[in-house]
């Protein structure tokens, strides 16, 4: 059975005046004890869909339709009692910029015991306390007793880093969602965080979603890819199909754009900017910066086809002939 | 064109010597990148040649001429002459003003000139960044982040550099606009000569870019060489670490990495940094000598491979 | 190129400009409150620009006297009733207007150019003798209550309107020269300030057309937020018997001159009192339609 399971995803944000259409049927499947990867700009609705699954959207946020099936039950359907108790102890979320992750007035002691406050019910203070120490520990800080008194302002960032590495193991007991968590690193601490990310999810026995724009990092790290354009899946491989022979013409254009230690050969970017959510373009939402857009791509909305026994794309260009798939190619 | 420079900022906590003693010159046309991790020094070494700080030490000259002076109190022909792209365009370009105001400040200063032959010449600038003319009018927040960055690379050029200090030009970008970016910065040196001090972590970047390339560890530099011989032959243990800890994205990014150097701890602060070679602490190579004295200077391989380590303190020293 | 495409550009830009004067109008209008008070305002600007024309009895502004009709309940014929002398309240408030609104300009008008530029020198060469003399003179103004401040130098000097505004002006200027100087303290080591350094621009370019325009929005709420605040004042120092003399007909002056016949003839309180009121509400309104605009920036 899958750990966890979207389903035809739509989440809608609101301002005063405009309704801004994010995410666009979304579908996606995690395995136990699998890492998966989602690439794609900013702005594509990474985020928004990480929020989605832990239901800590915005308030103008709004999820319109779907399914997020944890273990088999709907979480959008399920008590809130049960969602606060998979947010506590099934899902675990590394947020982005470890500094605003962290509050700065108290001690990262205080605040780890926070969270384990929630993970572990009926713990007494001092063994939640050995607890914050272990997980100080197994995030490979220093000193345990140190960083547990210090502030956040004390540490370096690959140091605060871990912390937050730390908290959010606390309360991912199947799950651990990482969101770009190594943005604003050197490319040496990255190493190290994202080293001790794969121990740590492989000796705990976790599924991981790793959100990042650095492709280098998903490649790396992931046994399975999506690529995400402006809210929809666009396609979804197997990590090292998905980097050496893309399917999708934007995985395509975005994997020739990245500058390469091992090449002087550039791309030509992607033409024009990601669209605007309160207008998306109809058809494929890609068609209007898409080199190989054709008129039906102007008018309809690519499905998800199965092109080989793992690997599924929505594009017109590979649509023929084939049989729209729904979920996942996997599941069937 | 920088000699033996050193700058050093006096803190509460003791004094930072974020650039303790550097070398190098660049010629006409060549873009020469300056890597490192944050703390390194290198952004302090490119502040200093724009005169946001004055050396504490040592000499800075372009063109002969010894410029560790603050920028207000440079010439004009010499604030035309060198210009710098910063990091993050949603900073570097001010929120409230259009972006015809922003080139019209830009070249008021320099190019005097009727408005109508300032009109034509930013629109001749955006035209050959490739930026449509209707964005004159926009504040920056209107405009994706490649076509910000292209603004203030086009304020730079507005008033015809010679030396366009880059720093970090592409990490606040998405990946659509970095090769873009990229791209169009090359362009601009085939046809403008102009040279490029490039700063940037990312080695992606400086492979594709830059001709020379140095390496710096706590205000020092570690090794300096042409760009395609780094990356092939990289000798100093802290570039081999640097580069081992690129995460490769396909076969042929695999192929390029060297033996793996895992990378370990962190760069120490500059207030006390270690004594001998800086990187001892985290070198999986160190001697004991590291930790005594400074490496020498050694020629390895090609003539224009220089690296200060130990390791190679046998081979032709500088 | 040719001058047709000059003229294109040149009309594409007051388009746009219009666009964002429109978008801007459109966040204001947002806020019903804020566009009631602008109403209200500019009822008040008009009806005192105009006040010999709107006003029943224009004449009884000043020095009037008329026995017959003092005392007289608010009617149709007098609104707001009449004083002491039979002169028409109503009137009177109208002619208040102009005072305060005139002192609101003045007052503003100097103050917030002063203390705004004061501050962006302060704050763009921190750390220098102009900052320290600048927030050493700043200091010793906040020290001081406004309005002890305010009263002491009226009572030295001859109590009059012009002394009034110098006190008011005198105590104001050090707010805004500390707003400014604590958002120019933080925005002059914005990058966009090093790059229009290192392309050489004149320092005063770089105070008033890349910094200023950052903070015009602060400026401007908390000028008409502030703008009652000298209404209130003013009024408060006429009605100490500082600023303007009898028969001027300044909404402090009257209410200071009116409540002494209170309980009985409550309608010549209320009068001015409802003039300061209106007054200072309709600031206040626009003041936070005003943080919308700019908060939605």
């Amino acid at each position: 059975m899958n750990l966890l399971e979207v389903r035809d995803l739509y989440v809608k944000y609101r301002s005063y005046w405009y309704t801004y259409h994010v995410l666009d049927g979304i579908t996606l499947r995690v395995s136990p004890r699998e890492k998966v990867g989602l690439i794609g700009e900013s702005g594509a609705g990474k985020t928004t869909l990480l929020k989605s699954i832990l239901q800590i959207l915005p308030p103008q946020g709004r999820i319109v339709r779907g399914e997020v099936l944890w273990k088999g039950v709907d979480l959008l359907k399920a008590d809130k009692g049960y969602v606060m108790n998979v947010r506590r102890k099934g899902i675990g979320m590394i947020f982005q910029d470890p500094l605003s992750a962290l509050n700065p007035v108290f001690k990262i002691k205080d605040q780890l015991l926070e969270v384990l406050r929630y993970s572990y019910d009926g713990y007494s203070k001092s063994e939640l306390l050995s607890l914050a120490e272990e997980l100080i520990r197994s995030v490979l800080l220093p000193d345990p007793a140190r960083v547990l008194e210090s502030y956040p302002f004390q540490l370096s960032g690959g140091m605060r880093q871990r912390v937050v590495i730390a908290m959010a193991l606390a309360s991912a007991g199947d799950l651990l969602l990482a969101d770009e968590p190594t943005t604003n690193l050197d490319v040496t601490i990255q190493d190290q965080i994202l080293r001790l990310i794969d121990r740590l999810v492989i000796e705990r026995g976790l599924s991981m979603i790793l959100v990042s724009h650095a492709l280098g990092v998903v490649a790396k790290m992931t046994h399975r890819v999506y690529t995400m354009y402006a809210g929809n899946i666009v396609e979804e491989a197997p990590t090292p199909k998905l980097f050496n022979e893309p399917l999708h013409p934007y995985t395509k254009l975005l994997i020739e754009n990245v500058p390469r230690i091992s090449s002087r050969r550039l791309g030509e970017g992607i033409k024009g900017n990601p669209p605007d959510y309160r207008y998306p373009p109809p058809g494929c939402r890609f068609h209007p910066r898409c080199p190989y857009a054709v008129d039906i791509c102007k008018k309809v909305k690519p499905f998800c086809v199965k092109v080989s026994r793992d690997r599924r794309v929505a594009c017109h260009m590979y649509s023929e002939g084939l049989e729209k798939v729904d979920g996942d190619v996997n599941a069937n | 064109m920088v000699e033996d420079l050193k700058k050093y900022f006096r803190t509460p906590r003791g004094i930072v010597k974020a650039v303790d003693g550097i070398t190098f010159s660049m010629d006409l046309g060549e873009t020469l990148a300056l890597v490192g991790e944050s703390g390194s020094g290198k952004t302090t070494t490119a502040h200093v040649i724009m005169g946001f700080y004055t050396p504490t030490e040592g000499l800075v000259t372009y063109k002969g001429i010894d410029i560790g002076i603050p920028v207000e109190k440079r010439p004009l022909w010499l604030k035309r002459e060198i210009q710098i792209v910063f990091q993050d365009p949603a900073t570097s370009l001010n929120p409230k003003n259009t972006v015809k105001d922003i080139l019209d400040a830009a070249l008021r200063v320099h190019a005097s000139g009727t408005k109508l032959e300032r009109l034509n010449k930013m629109l001749e600038l955006m035209n050959y960044l490739g930026l449509p003319e209707e964005h004159l009018f926009k504040r920056p927040t209107e405009l994706g982040g490649g076509e910000k960055q292209l603004v203030a690379l086009a304020r730079a050029l507005a008033v015809d550099p010679d030396f366009i200090i880059l720093d970090e030009p592409t990490s606040a970008l998405d990946v659509s606009a970095q090769s873009k970016v990229l791209k169009t910065l090359s362009r601009i040196q085939r046809d403008r000569r102009v040279s490029y001090l490039l700063i940037t972590h990312d080695l992606g970047v400086v492979r594709n870019i830059s001709n020379r390339v140095i390496v710096m560890y706590l205000g020092k530099i570690c090794e300096e060489s042409e760009t395609d011989e780094l990356f092939s032959k990289p000798l100093h243990p802290y570039t081999q670490m640097l580069l081992s800890s690129v995460p490769a994205m396909t076969k042929e990014d695999e192929k390029v990495l060297p033996v793996r150097i895992e990378s370990r701890g962190e760069i120490p602060s500059a207030i006390n940094p270690p004594p001998g070679c800086r990187f001892h602490t985290r070198c999986p190579f160190a001697m004991e000598i590291c930790r005594r004295e400074e490496p020498p200077a050694c020629n390895a391989g090609a003539s224009s491979h220089v690296v200060r380590c130990w390791l190679y303190s046998s081979r032709t020293r500088v | 190129m040719t001058s047709r495409d000059l003229s294109t550009i040149a009309r594409k830009e007051r388009e746009v400009r219009l666009e964002n004067l429109k978008r801007a109008w459109f966040r204001f209008s947002r806020n019903r409150l804020a566009v009631a008070g602008l109403i209200i305002l500019t009822t008040v600007v008009v009806m005192a620009l105009s006040a010999e024309y709107v006003t029943p009895y224009p004449s009884h502004a000043g020095l009037y006297i008329n026995f017959e009709e003092r005392y007289q309940p608010p009617n149709p014929k007098h609104v707001l009733g009449t004083d002491m002398y039979g002169r028409d309240v109503f009137t009177r408030v109208v002619f208040g207007f102009r005072y305060a609104l005139m002192m609101v300009g003045v007052v503003l008008g100097i103050v917030v150019p002063a203390g705004t530029v004061l501050g962006l020198l302060a704050g763009y060469y921190k750390g220098t003798l102009i900052d320290h003399a600048i927030n050493g003179a700043s200091e010793v103004f906040v020290a001081v209550p406004p309005l002890v401040l305010a009263l002491a130098i009226c009572s030295i000097l001859e109590p009059n309107v012009f002394n009034a505004l110098l006190a008011i002006t005198l105590m104001w200027w050090p707010w805004y020269a500390r707003m400014v100087y604590s958002m120019t303290s933080s925005l002059r080591n914005e990058p966009y300030v090093w790059a229009a350094k290192a392309l050489g621009m004149r320092t005063v370019d770089i105070l008033f057309r890349e910094l200023l325009p950052n903070m015009l929005g602060p400026i401007l709420t908390k000028a008409t937020l502030d703008a009652s605040w000298v209404v209130i004042i003013g009024a408060s120092i006429s009605f100490v018997g500082l600023g303007a003399q009898p028969p001027t007909p300044d909404l402090g002056t009257m209410l200071s001159e009116y409540c002494r016949y209170l309980p009985a003839y409550w309608w010549m309180t209320l009068g001015p009192l409802l003039g300061i009121i209106v007054l200072v509400l309709s600031f206040n309104l626009i003041g936070d339609g005003l943080r919308d605009v700019f908060a939605g920036e």
